[in-house]
């Protein structure tokens, strides 16, 4: 212990004696940890981190994150991830043996009209959810102010108006006031009364980028969702299911037994009219226990593979800080050299050299470390930001915990040890005789001199490789984001404004919504600048997927799948209005209204799916089976588009409903005006507050803006490989200089016999970069077949394009050997200059 | 204490060899102050540092305290190495990082001395040196001559039966050198073996016994 700490405070006082070195070293360490820590604190938050509830590892879900979907019918099928209330009551009921209790609460969240706590505020919409009474007593989550909710107040016919809002909420909107318990929240137009506060670590159990402000009976849903109880309805699947298992069960029986008990129930719910085809879904349909330790999150899949590329991108990032440090220990092992004999002259053993040395280098990545964590902290933060979006809430707390702290310990003695242990072995092998007696002005002798010295182009060797699998993942990436920017979107983005309106919360009633938007688009489309305007259930890019079975007169339903398209309700001008192309037929009209015959608009893929080498056009179909006459009469065919990410390679079947005929709510209200779309913003919440001010505009963007949203994932990944292949490109080249310019400078002698012999400065130009290419060459040699399976790694990130690209190939050793050039053109420049005589007396 | 027979070292030239030691043989009894003498190349510091077990390149037959230096290993040696010879070096060798008392204290912490024990040891080096007022200097505030004290002190504080010098006054004015070598006879009547090189006569004569070497022969 003592010999560790005698080392620790020499080896401390080393660096400090060396602050250019130590500096240099510790920054690059820091990156390289630094970068590691950073996207380990996402990795644990998202992935290994706990709820904050009591014996998390009790907790069981039914089924996945299914992103908020439900399911309406009576015959769900496959994994289910969704329940209905009847099945849920039963289950808990049935279940007191395997579980201490079951709770539920709706997949979906609300969005809230939330009026204003003070006098002058306007009202906000705001997420909330729908959970049973039993929540929070299940979790064992307390309220820090107040109570939770208990199971009386989710009477199902009478809940009680009560809401435990989230500590975020609390601290943001109602201004930590202590007294805010007791007193009245204004929900959609009901007055709550805010009865607890929840922990500030506790943001429900599922992380979401939204997640709740507040949490209310599930004997709200009617009210909250604007449509008829489903608490009644028994063929509505939409709660997720929890439950905490009790001590000593077997997951895997109880959950058997769970899928048993619910392909009963749906089969006692289909009475005696089962088809074998029916039969058969019920069959396929079963429970599968997700472990609810970690929460329920899709954000974890939809993050996943980017946290592993991003793991991915770090860790090359540190192993090129590893080998650069690795070189600055070689160059500094150099001067030590006399030290190193000396401390073996005088008793200490090569093993205790080596730990000696090695304490320095884990010291070194110690401080590289700490620093690292600095580094870390701001990196966390702005890396959540790019991951996340700028959410405004995250479901979790990025603070670093014990585990990141253990991460970054053992990273950092790892590193040590890592870039430490080569040089450390190759000093404690220095030849005794020669460095004594040269009297440490310069040590060794010649043979480790050059064996050092090839050491370190290896090790930049090394360092291109790895630089060049990061460049070449980075020019994918980029390469991928062009790919992605500038292809064919269906559609035309350009000066198109999309606006989102909450109608259904103004008290529309579904037989006013014709007039309503007749008026609305009368109204936006007389406004200065507007083209054309159209109304939709949503946008292009609106993320909001409703997918329907069809039956097609005089096809026979398929029995080796499922005909079905995905369905939007658009009014006249939208396929103007968002520049679609028309192919055949006609767009939806003015004229398509409750009373005409029904029609649709279908794209292309739905015609060549359903209608290969036939014409579609004049052909009817409706949504589920049987056929119900008379149908929709397919009356166009417009061109696919992209309707919920640019990263679909291929478009789905699509139905575009005149919204008259289809009844519902069509809240995106979009406008294609002649400047820039931004500036009509005001103008469209005008004219909507001029037609009714409790109609709520919730946002306005510009189309290309969703656009560029919908291209976030690519372009971080792009941005953020790009950013590191550049600081592995400045690594390498540091690297490459630092070795080249220490090589010059003990070939000074050479060079001037060299030149004294009648070579040219070009000559010697070219000695020193022929080197410097040589070295690179050799790492890009070894680094292609590395960078081809590094591309392969991540090939199901890339959009049309190939991990193998030639381009990507070509441009990334390129830039590698340009690099080097600029990396070697200095040392050999100074080489050059060297003057003969100067240099013959050098040695 | 130490005896040799027939030591060579050589190195390979070309086809054939360069010898640099031929055929060594020598008696060095406990207590002995011997002085090895020879022009440059003679080969006086390697056979100092084979002495030394620093180089362990060499054939023939090496006993010291009767056990058989040729037959250890490595490790064996550099065990005998750290319980019986100190060294000092014409170029004073201490190291630019440490203090007086840190570079006394290096040949201690690689011997596994305990801390307290080592500050002792430092300590009664230090006033038996008279350098207790330098403790804390570092070796570029010190003279040469000064530095080669701190240099023989760090040779002798593990108390070493063998203390070998490379030309320990090499570096030194007179009046310097003639402290050093007072030094060393002093040391040599207390008891330890000193074996020095020098080039110089009157430092030769300070010792028992002058071995001179030409060639790698001793003549």
């Amino acid at each position: 212990m003592a010999t560790l700490v005698t080392d620790l405070r020499y080896g401390l006082r080393m660096l400090a004696k060396n602050p250019g070195f130590t500096a240099v070293a510790v920054l690059t360490l820091a990156l390289g940890i630094g970068a590691n820590t950073a996207v380990f604190t996402l990795v644990n938050t998202l992935m290994l981190r706990s709820l904050p509830i009591e014996k998390p590892q009790q907790l069981y879900f039914f089924g996945e994150d299914n992103s908020g979907s439900s399911y309406d019918g009576p015959f769900p099928t496959g994994s289910l991830n969704e329940f209905s209330y009847h099945i849920y009551k039963e289950l808990r009921e049935r279940n007191t043996a395997f579980f201490e209790d079951l709770a539920a609460f709706s997949s979906t969240q609300v969005v809230l009209r939330v009026a204003g706590v003070k006098t002058g505020d306007l009202p906000r919409r705001v997420e909330g959810a729908l959970v049973t009474g039993n929540y929070f007593r299940l979790l064992g989550v307390n309220a820090v102010l107040g109570r939770t909710l208990v199971p009386e107040d989710d009477r199902e016919d009478d809940p009680r108006a009560v809401a435990v809002v989230s500590y975020h909420y609390w601290v943001q909107n109602l201004g930590r006031d202590p007294n805010a318990v007791g007193n009245a929240l204004e929900i959609d137009r009901i007055p709550f009364t805010v009865v607890g506060v929840a922990p500030p670590e506790f943001f429900g159990v599922k992380l979401t980028t939204d997640p709740p402000n507040f949490w209310i009976p599930l004997g709200w849903q009617p009210q909250a969702k604007a449509e008829p109880s489903r608490l009644k309805n028994l063929d509505t699947y939409w709660l997720d299911v929890f439950g905490r298992l009790r001590p000593g069960v077997n997951p895997r029986q109880a959950q058997a037994t769970i899928t048993g008990q619910v392909q009963q129930m749906m089969t006692a719910r289909a009475g005696s009219q089962l088809n074998p085809e029916e039969k058969q879904r019920i069959q396929q349909a079963y429970v599968q226990f997700i472990p609810g330790a970690r929460g329920l999150s899709s954000l974890r899949e939809r993050f996943s593979e980017r946290l592993q590329v991003l793991s991915l991108l770090v860790v090359l990032v540190l192993v090129i800080a590893c080998l650069n440090a690795a070189n600055l220990l070689l160059a500094r092992a150099a001067s030590r050299q006399r030290e190193i004999a000396v401390r073996l002259a005088v008793g200490a053993g090569r093993g205790r050299l080596t730990r000696q040395l090695l304490t320095e280098s884990v010291l070194l990545a110690g401080l590289g470390g700490l620093a690292g964590l600095v580094l870390a902290f701001w990196g966390t933060a702005l890396l959540s930001n790019l991951v996340f979006g700028g959410s405004a809430t995250l479901p979790f707390s990025l603070s670093p915990d014990a585990r990141v702290l253990g991460f970054t310990l053992l990273v950092s003695l790892l590193t040590g040890i890592a870039f430490g242990l080569a040089p450390a072995l190759r000093s404690a092998r220095v030849d005794l005789n020669s460095s004594l007696k040269e009297g440490g002005r310069s040590a060794g002798t010649a043979a480790p001199r050059i064996g050092r010295l090839a050491s370190g182009k290896l090790l930049v060797s090394a360092q291109v490789m790895v630089s060049l699998g990061l460049l070449v993942v980075a020019g994918l990436f980029v390469r991928s984001l062009r790919n992605l920017m500038h292809q064919n979107l269906g559609f035309s983005p350009e000066h198109v404004l999309v606006c989102r309106l909450d109608i259904a919360a103004a008290g529309y009633k579904p037989d006013q919504l014709p007039a309503f938007y007749e008026r609305l688009l009368g109204r936006v489309r007389a406004l200065p600048g507007v083209r054309s305007a159209a109304v939709a259930s949503r946008s292009v890019l609106g993320h909001s997927i409703h997918t329907s079975n069809i039956s097609i007169q005089g096809v026979p339903s398929n029995p080796n799948g499922e005909i079905d398209t995905e369905r939007k309700t658009a009014s006249d001008a939208y396929f103007e209005t968002d520049g679609m192309v028309l192919l055949a037929g006609r767009a939806i009209t003015r004229d398509d209204t409750r009373d005409s015959p029904p029609v649709a608009v279908v794209d292309q893929t739905f015609a060549e799916r359903y209608f290969a080498h036939q014409n579609p056009l004049g052909r009817h179909f409706s949504f589920g089976s049987p056929f119900s006459p008379p149908g929709m009469e397919i009356v166009g065919v417009v061109a696919d588009a992209k309707y919920d990410s640019l990263s679909d390679t291929k478009a789905p079947p699509m139905t575009f409903v005149p919204v008259a005929q289809d009844g519902g709510y069509a809240d995106d209200l979009e406008l294609r005006v002649a400047g820039d779309p931004k500036g009509a913003g005001q103008d469209v919440r005008r004219a909507v507050a001029d037609i009714d001010r409790n109609i709520m505009v919730t946002s306005v963007h510009p189309l290309r803006e969703l656009v560029d949203e919908s291209a976030h994932d690519s372009r971080l990944i792009a941005q953020l490989s790009s950013f590191f292949g550049v600081l592995a490109l400045l690594l390498a080249a540091i690297g490459l200089y630092g070795v080249m310019a220490h090589s010059v400078l003990r070939r000074t002698g050479e060079i001037g016999v060299r030149m004294a012999l009648g070579a040219r400065r070009a000559d010697i130009l070219g000695l020193v970069l022929r080197e410097s290419l040589l070295v690179v060459a050799i790492g890009v040699v070894l680094g292609l077949p590395a960078s081809l399976s590094l591309g392969r790694l991540v090939s199901t990130q890339l959009f049309d394009l190939s991990p193998n690209d030639p381009a990507t190939f070509t441009i990334a050793t390129l830039l590698l050997l340009l690099a080097a050039a600029l990396a070697g053109y200095i040392p050999a420049q100074r080489a050059a200059k060297v003057d003969p005589m100067v240099a013959l007396r050098y040695e | 204490m130490i005896q040799l027979k027939n030591i060579e070292k050589s190195f390979p030239v070309g086809a054939g060899r360069y010898y640099v030691l031929r055929r060594i043989s020598l008696d060095i009894r406990e207590g002995d102050f011997l002085t090895i003498m020879g022009p440059s190349g003679a080969g006086k510091s390697t056979l100092l540092s084979i002495l030394g077990l620093l180089d362990g390149a060499w054939t023939g037959e090496y006993y010291f305290q009767e056990g058989p230096i040729h037959k250890m290993n490595v490790k064996q040696r550099a065990e005998v190495n750290k319980k019986y010879i100190g060294f000092v070096f014409q170029q004073y060798h201490l190291l630019d990082n440490l203090t007086v008392s840190e570079n006394l204290d290096i040949p201690l912490s690689y011997r596994n001395v305990k801390g307290s024990e080592r500050q002792a040891m430092v300590a009664d080096t230090l006033d038996r040196f008279h350098i207790v007022g330098k403790k804390d200097l570092y070796p570029s505030q010190l003279s040469g001559g000064q530095q080669q004290l701190v240099a023989v002190a760090r040779a002798v504080i593990a108390n070493p039966k063998l203390i070998l010098a490379d030309e320990p006054t090499g570096n030194l004015h007179s009046s310097q050198g003639k402290e050093i070598m007072d030094l060393f006879k002093r040391l040599n009547d207390e008891g330890a073996t000193i074996v020095q090189v020098t080039h110089n006569e009157s430092w030769a004569a300070y010792g028992h016994k002058i071995i001179k070497l030409v060639d790698g022969w001793i003549s």
